[in-house]
């Protein structure tokens, strides 16, 4: 019987043992060892060409282009953080977490339920130092919700704040600045610190209008109009 | 060669409880009068956290859709255990290897007691019912937890409140 070439390879993969490091080499001639600048033929100017600034050594920089405009400089920048230092992160809550806190004991729809309490469950890791501003909460939970609280979180959707005040609870969005922040994420180590509790500034500017907005429930919109939004 | 550790002791008497608070220095007619002001620290007290996660309220539904342990069988061979803030112990690992295999992904039942090989059949048949395909599973009888490959955490969290755990 003639044996094809396919037969003799797939007689191979059955005999042949499984591959591994140590029935694998290089094919000959790929790595050759390098090549020293003595001899004859290595020696004199050793590689480095004839006077100039490339056998004195003195190169021009990666990209210089010899002159002209280099190919680096000839584009404009995409400004990729720009503004990044003044972004704000609010953590996302969603409200079924906190339907199962309330649930489970964890929070008292009785009190308000703020920053503080939110952290003082220890579920929540908010640092502001890491430019975290507050929670907001997410609209996962809505049609389950059923619980009458008094909420105040940094952001929340039309969504959940429909789904809070048709529970008949209520629902603000304020601010808190960064130094206040680390007061009220852990107010026993900040009066361990014995430092005076510091006046809580007002929002940035991009953050005004929200925090000014009766449809956002912010906490410096007139009551009076949150009382009609709430209406409607 | 000998490690110093080096211990700050705070001078600052609000720090070191061993220094009095208010040393008295000098005569004591030198010092006025100190009036003790009664206020109610209620407001202030709320703002400290619990020291310990609180027992669950018993009530008859929880709109969230949490299930508190019921009893199971005394004929179940094994038990699984609560987390401590009263959660099923199913987790979904979705653990993303940079190279190229890929990522890999399972479901963790931590916290199992009693017979673990009787508790992985259980699942992986309920599981290869379910999804009519084979599912890989891994067993850690030391650390007592159980892999399942793939996300089942809904499926597996149904079928344990079933159990009762």
């Amino acid at each position: 019987m003639t044996s094809s070439g396919v037969d003799k390879a797939l007689s191979l993969v059955r005999n042949l043992p499984r591959i591994s490091f140590n029935n694998l080499r290089d094919s000959v001639g790929k790595r050759k060892p390098r090549e020293r600048c003595r001899g004859r033929y290595g020696g004199k100017t050793h590689g480095c060409g004839q006077k100039g600034s490339e056998q004195r050594q003195a190169y021009m920089r990666l990209g210089h282009g010899g002159g002209q405009n280099p190919f680096y400089m000839r584009f404009s920048k995409e400004p990729y953080y720009k503004g990044w230092h003044l972004q704000r992160e609010y953590l996302p809550i969603s409200l079924h977490r906190i339907q199962m806190l309330i649930d489970t004991g964890r929070l008292n729809p009785e009190e308000p339920i703020d920053v503080t309490q939110i952290c003082n469950t220890k579920l929540f890791k908010l640092d502001p130092r890491k430019k975290q501003y507050g929670f907001q909460i997410t609209d996962e939970g809505a049609d389950c919700f059923d619980a009458k609280i008094n909420l105040e979180v940094q952001y929340a959707p039309e969504h959940v704040i429909a789904a809070v005040e048709k529970n008949g609870g209520i629902i603000t969005t304020a601010f808190y600045d960064a130094m206040s922040l680390q007061a009220a994420v852990d107010p026993e180590a900040f009066f361990n610190r014995g430092v005076p509790i510091p006046k809580r500034m007002l929002p940035p500017h991009d953050a005004l209008v929200q925090y000014s907005d009766p449809k956002q429930r912010g906490y410096l919109a007139d009551p009076d109009k949150i009382a009609e939004e709430r209406f409607i | 060669m000998t490690d110093k550790i080096k211990t700050k002791i705070p001078w600052n008497p609000y720090f070191n409880p061993k220094l009095p608070l208010n040393p008295t220095v000098g005569p004591s007619e030198l010092y006025t009068n100190v009036e003790e002001v009664k206020v109610d620290w209620k407001n202030i007290e709320r703002l400290f956290p619990q020291q310990t996660v609180p027992i669950p309220p018993v009530k008859e539904t929880y709109p969230s859709g949490w299930v508190p342990p019921k009893g199971s069988s005394l004929d179940c061979p094994y038990h699984v255990k609560r987390s401590r803030n009263h959660m099923l112990p199913v987790y979904f690992v979705n653990r993303t290897v940079k190279t190229q295999r890929g990522g890999w992904s399972y479901t963790q039942i931590l916290h199992i007691e009693g017979d673990i090989w009787a508790l992985e059949k259980d699942l992986k048949d309920y599981l290869e019912e379910y999804h009519q395909q084979f599912v890989p599973s891994q067993v850690h009888e030391l650390s007592r937890w159980i892999r399942f490959k793939e996300d089942h955490v809904n499926i597996i969290n149904s079928w344990l409140i079933e159990k009762g755990f």
